[in-house]
């Protein structure tokens, strides 16, 4: 029973109270650049997924082997082969998607919150619990992705996932799905999340 | 030369690395703080971006593209901007110990920073030659440079004005540069005649 | 210097797996990725040429240019005679450089446009990629309209709110109408 809570402790911490994107606000490059569309953002999502998941795991079983001077190399190496397949599979199996996410695929390699959970997490702790970092850290970024893409894809184009929601009078804010819409979109989004923490410490 | 002026332009101006590609915003907000900070920064990351341009266009031409081996490119740049950097900072920490005080703690960062792993990308999905790619590394992180300057010049006017709470940090520094990035727009459509 | 051995060694063993494993995935993916490239490249040549029964890509030729570089042009051909070449056009626009996909008859006249990447505005300059604006571009010779908008005495409709766009597609159409001329006598005898 123990083992379970641990286990659900750190699936959920990535998801809550240590989201990567809203609350650490670390590897911004994607949650901006790619959530133009919800599509996008899922995508992008699985992919970092699989990447982290993979990344945690084999770093995790490998630590005792990996010695604490070339640490940071290894880990690279290693993070960076999952994402060439990452790569190579979403570019085989789903053309369209590999077109819109473009070099931010590759550049997964340099995603801040990879390296981070590589680093403070996976090379410490045993494997269950690193999948379960993994898996909880990958879906928090995954679900502030596709929240930004959301509020992105319906204010500016009217649609969700490509249907359209806001019918037809509703008059699209194109700037939203252009570059300074992310900028505004996360910005208020962090605000809102903020805001919630600062009301909930009042009350206590 | 048309083009390479257009290159130039486009990158540090019309599609900046940091407002309308997204790149290279971890030392965009983390650094934008303090003015000074900024420029030094700035400097770090375009001598490390034209450098990788060059660095990376020769392994890309000469090792990978003849061995047929494009699918390492991910790995061997990442590798190859890594040694880059360790041997960069070796250099100026033996030479000259000013540049290692105003450089020093910014270019291991760097190394991490995804806007000089992608300008080596770009460079070869764009299929540029040596001097377009040095070009278009110079260019984005001139780019990169200005855009984090003037961010680090409003940031500093903010300290001295009411910032609601929850906005106070990252979320305003968010907004600051959307509205940067809007007025960029202005630079576009620069180029026709 | 034996433990600087010893770190090598090690880094090469895991850089190597990793080499194996990119390799293994690299060589199952590979044919998928290339024949969709053929088949999406063949499918944009059809578009925008007259029917065909050859290969254009196989018998396609290369000529070099001073203004445009190395353009692949690609050959289509109906019971061996010549009904058109496609090869593919530059311009900059709003938002830097559009790219797109032009077929040309024997007679120097367009049969087929197609934009194949751009980066204009999105809801703006982004129609240019629409067939209700690129149609009125075939059948034109290079002798045979003003390029230009017709707000500026030109032949051509623009998108509304997106002139500098409309007006980089039709320069872009009129370079490459006037490579075809220029190159002709290579391209018909090939």
């Amino acid at each position: 029973m123990a083992f379970f809570e641990e286990f659900s402790r750190e699936l959920i911490k990535g998801i809550g109270k240590e989201n990567p994107t809203i609350r650490l606000v670390i590897g911004m490059c994607p949650p901006l650049a790619i959530s133009t569309s919800v599509l996008n953002g899922i995508g992008m999502g699985l992919a970092v997924i699989f990447v982290l998941l993979g990344s945690n795991i084999i770093i995790s079983l490998l630590r005792r082997y990996i010695p604490s001077k070339i640490r940071l190399p290894i880990f690279i190496g290693i993070i960076s082969t999952f994402v060439t397949i990452t790569d190579l599979c979403i570019e085989a199996y789903f053309p369209i998607l590999h077109k819109s996410l473009g070099i931010f695929i590759p550049l997964i390699v340099v995603n801040c919150i990879i390296l981070a959970r590589a680093e403070s997490f996976a090379s410490k702790n045993p494997v269950v619990l690193s999948i379960a970092d993994g898996i909880g850290m990958g879906i928090g970024f995954s679900l502030a992705l596709i929240l930004i893409s959301a509020v992105r894809e319906s204010l500016g184009q009217g649609t969700f996932a490509g249907y359209s929601i806001l019918g037809e009078k509703f008059d699209p804010a194109l700037v939203m799905v252009m570059a300074p819409g992310a900028f505004f979109v996360v910005g208020a989004i962090i605000a809102i999340f903020n805001y919630m923490e600062m009301k909930k410490r009042w009350k206590s | 030369m048309e083009k390479l002026i257009f290159i130039f332009f486009n990158v540090a101006l019309i599609n900046n690395f940091v407002l309308s590609k997204f790149l290279g915003l971890c030392p965009f907000l983390g650094v934008s703080k303090d003015f000074k900070a900024s420029i030094s920064m700035g400097i770090a990351v375009t001598f490390v971006m034209t450098m990788a341009s060059i660095v990376t266009w020769f392994f890309q031409v000469y090792l990978l593209d003849p061995l047929k081996l494009e699918f390492l490119s991910t790995i061997v740049f990442i590798v190859v901007i890594a040694t880059f950097v360790q041997f960069v900072e070796m250099v100026i920490a033996k030479t000259s110990p000013a540049l290692q005080e105003a450089l020093g703690i910014y270019l291991p960062l760097i190394t991490t920073n995804c806007a000089v792993l992608g300008v080596s990308l770009l460079n070869v999905k764009e299929n540029y030659n040596l001097v377009e790619s040095i070009v278009n590394g110079l260019g984005g992180g001139l780019g990169f440079t200005l855009a984090i300057v003037i961010m680090a010049g409003m940031r500093e006017r903010l300290e001295y004005s009411n910032v609601p709470e929850p906005l106070k940090g990252f979320p305003i520094a968010f907004i600051l540069t959307g509205m940067l990035a809007l007025s960029f727009f202005g630079f576009q459509g620069f180029f026709f005649r | 210097m034996r433990e600087f051995l010893k770190l090598l060694a090690i880094l090469l063993v895991f850089f190597a797996g990793s080499a194996i494993t990119l390799s293994y995935t690299y060589t199952k993916t590979k044919p998928i990725i290339e024949e969709r490239k053929q088949k999406k490249k063949l499918e944009a040549i059809s578009e925008v040429l007259p029917p065909f029964d050859n290969d254009p890509v196989k018998e396609g030729i290369v000529i070099w240019d001073e203004k445009h570089g190395n353009v692949e042009f690609y050959i289509g051909k109906k019971g061996k005679v010549f009904t058109g070449v496609a090869f593919l056009g530059e311009t900059t626009g709003y938002g830097g450089k559009v790219t797109m996909i032009l077929g040309v008859t024997p007679d120097g006249k367009l049969h087929g446009i197609k934009i194949i990447d751009h980066n204009e505005t999105i809801g703006l300059g982004s129609k240019i990629t629409e067939p209700s604006f690129l149609r009125q571009f075939n059948g034109r010779g290079i002798d045979s309209a003003k390029w230009d908008v017709k707000k500026t005495g030109g032949d051509f409709d623009e998108i509304s709110s997106a002139t500098i766009s409309s007006r980089a597609v039709i320069k872009g159409v009129r370079e490459g109408l006037e490579l075809f001329e220029k190159n002709k006598g290579r391209i018909l005898t090939n």
